[in-house]
């Protein structure tokens, strides 16, 4: 041992005692004697890889362990799967006799070698060469031997010299004699001026291996090189020829100066975040209050509702006992008044006695007084004789108690104090600038006493995303307590994304947060209108719902009448109908849903000078020329109305939507739509369409009402009042969708 | 490299030991003594080298210095050994009392017929440490070095000449710049012969300029009323120079005359060594 080591273990020697925890095997839960690395850099004990290998692998035994303590007996007693195996090595022929004594190390190798690491449950295959190709770790070794002295955990060590009378206790050990010394005995045996004064000796041990690392592949190698590659230790041999030959290697002093620095930095680092260990420590402990105490309020809540349970069922059982106990006492007292009654019947007694000593009487007058109200009473006994009938029922069946509803109740009751978190319904949500949200509950059946519901804005208009107020994005704000399955958000700002999410509280627990939803504010604010039922649309063939929020197209009685005539074929008209309220200035957007089985339905805006002429004028239905469309006759004619144009009618159908041709106008978000590839202008039906006016540009915007995605926008003309129309064709329906004010007025 | 005690005398809690070997370098019969404190005995200590000066054998020190003290207390093995070798039959080595036996001047003779028994650098630097770390209980990363007069340059040029393997080096009134003084050129010429240059290699004050190495701290001690001093014998005026120069740090500590408080025995002191320079046996 150097003197470096020794002073190095002066220093250790005060903090020592704190470090117990890392000197323990991990499976014999000992400090480490002979720990070897494990590839995954865990440290175990020689003997327990040796077991553990045994325990998986019955059948592999270790052929390096003679590196057991010197003297120990089982090295060399051969164990049962020893000699299975020499059995199938000498049937195999290929190789010595490995249980006659002389065997070698590493002559025969274990076939199996994975054993999982105790550390951290790694497979580890320790290949071939089994143990005898893990490092020992010296280090740890040495340290776990100056923690033993310190901790005087070592057995005294003796001095091998003396005779045992008077035996001294060894205070050194040489590891160039392998033996113990007193002070006495060890100068003896190393004179001075003699080469034996120069022995390497440490204090007492029994540990005389030597502390020189060899390669675990090439036993007569000290290892003298750095494997950078493979992070370990090797000799040269290994990079000569061996597995390391290609390897980046760098000197063991350069490694043993960049590891140290490392280590010295990393524990500096550490123990400059002393502050920071201790805060967390301080946290932890705080925590541990906290758990305390919340533990003894839960208990102590527990306890409140069993003692409050308790005295229920106690009430409840002297009430009930009670109302047992009248019962009977009111049924004996009405049967022993029967039974008195009757035995006033009976001869010389009571009643019948009585009339007895008054048929005595002589007195006429004085008998008819009595005997007038007596032979009553006597002629009622005997009808009561002859009708017997007891007073009381014994029968208590009323009163049979089934407790085992509650009892399975009881028997089912659980900590069941955080409700389940409800789950946002999508389908019955509407966001306008107002949201109208909508939950379920969770499927336990408990009843919750609210909900609340949170929501935050992520993202501003589409325009300007860099804008953004800071002060209202990205916050949560929470609604009052909601006591039904849904409510409602006023003032979100348009064209936005929000987010929200809800939660219930049950006795002031609160639910986990259900999972967040986002919806995009439409452009504008909601513009509410109905179907108008004055604006002169055919009734005949567009039949409106009580509330006018829907309209459906039919084929109509009178054309059905006229049905027997049609044999090649009929022309069917397209139907107007508009809302009831118009627009005059401003931005508005509204929402509706076009039944995905119409068969036409065109959808968009018109101006009152355009709708009179739609609704007023002589309509010639039988003639396909006088078709109020969109524009659509051909291109040329597009080119020149389509700025002046006081309609914007988009074609849906068949589970489609269709794009209007390209005009020089319109700007349409969809890609290539421009084209004149009627593909491109054909996309799937949204399930909700939005349209958006915005009537002092004079420009009219198609959504998909799900995604806020524009699919189609264009010049229109605005003149006037512009009415959001629909016209339908064939079967069809329109609906228009709920407003969130009008729902608001229902709470 | 077997030893053989010649004598073992407990002292300061350790033991003044001397032994004597057969010398490989210097091919005679050599002793050496070895001061080893109480604390070799449970541990391995540092070893300082002790060179004594002309006329002196490895006994002027341990009778006369008192050093075991300071080494029991700091825990040094003390090794100090010949000047010279010994009975080797040359002709002229016992003639004078600068030259030859008793004045091996620390150097590797070059010059027959001192070439083949006068190498004391390569003793005192190589074989006399390896025997010393094979048989006693040595911390062989820490040796250091010191000696008087002679000694003195031969500590110097040790040390000098071999940057890190001496962790200190010191010196009691040193012969510094021996190419320049009468002491010097006598023991060179006849060991190293007349070409000058061959002398450098031995010259503290010029090693001193040509040194490259791990930094050196120099001690030296010089007394003020030393009679080599002012017969220019020593010169340490001349390393100084070349050290302050060359930024080699030299702690120069010029003593007041040992006898400064008293006159009489200044002068009888004086008178002694003016008397008869030649019995005063170590320089």
């Amino acid at each position: 041992m150097s003197a470096e080591m020794r002073r190095s273990s002066s220093i250790i020697a005060v903090p020592i005692k704190n470090i117990e925890r890392e000197l323990i095997c991990p499976i014999c839960k000992e400090l480490f004697t002979h720990p070897l690395i494990l590839p995954c850099q865990h440290s175990v004990c020689h003997k327990c890889v040796r077991e553990l290998l045994m325990i998986n692998h019955e059948d592999s035994f270790d052929a390096g362990s003679e590196c057991s303590l010197p003297g120990s007996p089982r090295s060399r007693v051969p164990s049962p799967s020893m000699e299975r195996l020499d059995r199938l090595v000498r049937s195999g022929g290929s190789r010595g006799s490995i249980s006659s004594p002389g065997w070698r190390r590493g002559s025969v190798t274990p076939r199996v070698t994975t054993i999982p690491c105790p550390g951290c449950q790694h497979d580890i295959d320790l290949g071939e060469r089994g143990i005898s190709m893990l490092f020992r770790n010296f280090t740890l070794e040495s340290i776990v031997e100056r923690y033993r002295q310190a901790a005087r955990a070592a057995v005294a060590i003796m001095c091998n010299i003396c005779k045992p009378p008077q035996q001294q206790e060894a205070t050194k050990s040489c590891m160039d004699c392998k033996a113990s010394y007193c002070n006495e005995c060890f100068k003896l045996h190393h004179p001075w001026g003699t080469p034996k004064a120069q022995h390497e000796y440490v204090g007492p041990t029994t540990n005389f291996r030597p502390k020189v690392l060899m390669c675990p592949e090439h036993e007569m190698e000290k290892v003298n090189m750095y494997c950078e590659v493979c992070k370990r230790p090797v000799c040269h041999l290994c990079k000569l020829g061996g597995s390391h030959a290609n390897h980046k290697v760098t000197s063991m002093s350069s490694a043993y100066k960049i590891l140290k620095e490392k280590l010295a930095k990393s524990i500096h680092y550490l123990i400059s975040k002393e502050d920071q260990v201790r805060t967390q420590i301080t946290e932890l402990e705080q925590l541990i209050n906290q758990t305390e105490e919340n533990g003894q309020l839960a208990e102590r809540r527990a306890n409140e509702h069993f003692e409050r349970l308790f005295e229920t069922l106690q009430e409840r059982k002297s009430e009930m006992l009670r109302s047992i106990e009248q019962s009977r006492n009111r049924r004996l007292d009405q049967l022993k008044g029967q039974v008195e009654e009757y035995q006033g019947m009976l001869e010389n007694s009571g009643l019948v006695g009585y009339a007895q000593e008054v048929l005595k009487e002589t007195d006429q007058s004085c008998f008819v007084q009595t005997a007038k109200q007596l032979h009553v009473r006597i002629q009622k006994a005997t009808e009561s004789l002859r009708t017997f009938h007891p007073a009381a029922d014994p029968c208590f069946d009323e009163f049979v108690l089934d407790t085992s509803r509650e009892e399975t109740l009881l028997k089912e009751m659980c900590f069941g104090g955080v409700p389940d978190p409800p789950l946002i319904d999508l389908s019955n949500s509407r966001v306008y600038n107002e949201a109208s949200i909508c939950w379920r509950l969770s499927d336990d059946h408990l009843p919750t006493d609210h909900h609340v519901l949170e929501y935050r804005r992520l993202g501003g208009p589409r325009e300007s995303p860099s804008q953004e107020d800071g002060e209202d994005n990205g916050v949560w704000r929470a609604t009052d307590r909601v006591y039904g399955p849904s409510t409602v958000v006023s003032d979100l700002e348009p064209d936005s994304r929000y987010s929200f999410r809800v939660r219930s509280c049950r006795n002031s627990m609160f639910s986990p947060y259900s999972p967040e939803v986002n919806f995009h504010t439409p452009p504008a604010p909601a513009f509410g209108f109905l179907f108008s039922d004055k604006c002169g649309f055919s009734t005949e063939r567009l039949i409106l719902n009580k509330r006018r929020d829907s309209v459906e197209s039919v084929a109509g009685m009178a054309f059905l009448l006229a049905a027997e005539r049609v044999q090649t074929g009929s022309y069917i008209g397209l139907d107007y109908i508009i809302g009831d309220t118009g627009i005059s200035q401003g931005r508005h957007y509204w929402a509706f849903k076009v039944e995905p089985y119409s068969y036409m339905v065109k959808v968009g805006v018109a101006s009152d000078t355009k709708l009179l002429e739609w609704f007023h004028n002589p309509r010639d239905t039988s003639s396909p020329r006088y078709d109020h469309d969109s524009g659509h006759d051909s291109g040329s004619e597009d080119a020149c109305y389509e700025l002046s144009q006081p309609f914007t009618l988009l074609t849906l159908g068949m589970g489609k939507l269709f794009i209007p041709k390209a005009s020089s106008s319109s700007s349409v978000s969809t890609a290539n739509a421009a084209s004149g590839d009627p593909g491109s202008r054909m996309l799937p039906m949204p399930q909700r369409l939005g349209v958006c006016l915005d009537y002092e540009a004079c420009r009219v915007y198609f959504y998909d009402a799900d995604t806020m995605r524009c699919l189609y926008e264009r010049q229109v003309d605005c003149s006037g009042t512009m009415y959001p129309a629909f016209g339908l064709m064939g079967s069809g329906k329109v609906q228009l969708e709920e407003f969130i004010a009008t729902k608001r007025l229902t709470f | 490299m077997a030893l053989t005690q010649v004598s073992s005398n407990k002292c300061a809690g350790g033991f003044q030991k001397v032994f004597e070997h057969e010398s490989t370098e210097l091919k005679c019969k050599m002793k050496f003594a070895v001061y080893l404190p109480p604390k070799a005995e449970t541990d391995k200590c540092p070893v300082m080298y002790w060179l004594s000066g002309l006329t002196c054998t490895e006994q002027n020190f341990i009778t006369k210095a008192g050093s075991q003290l300071a080494a029991a207390e700091h825990g040094i093995i003390i090794v100090a050994p010949d000047t010279s070798p010994r009975g080797c039959n040359i002709e002229g080595e016992d003639e004078n009392w600068d030259f030859g036996t008793g004045a091996g001047f620390y150097v590797n003779a070059t010059q027959d017929p001192w070439k083949t028994n006068y190498r004391m650098y390569a003793y005192v630097t190589e074989e006399l440490p390896k025997l010393i770390n094979a048989n006693f209980p040595t911390d062989p990363d820490r040796m250091s070095v010191s000696g008087h007069s002679m000694g003195g340059h031969g500590a110097l040029i040790c040390a000098l000449k071999n940057p890190g393997k001496y962790k200190a080096v010191s010196a009691f009134a040193p012969i510094c710049n021996p190419m320049q003084c009468p002491w010097g050129q006598k023991a060179f010429a006849g060991y190293l012969g007349s070409d000058r240059s061959t002398w450098e290699a031995y010259d503290a004050t010029v090693l001193a300029a040509s040194y490259s190495g791990p930094q050196l701290n120099i001690l030296i001690d010089q007394g003020q009323d030393d009679q080599f001093l002012s017969a220019s014998q020593l010169l340490p005026d001349n390393l100084i120079a070349v050290c302050s120069e060359k930024k080699i740090p030299v702690v120069f500590r010029l003593q007041p005359t040992c006898c400064s408080r008293d006159r009489e025995n200044r002068q009888k002191c004086n008178g002694v060594r003016r008397r008869n320079p030649g019995s005063i046996p170590n320089f």
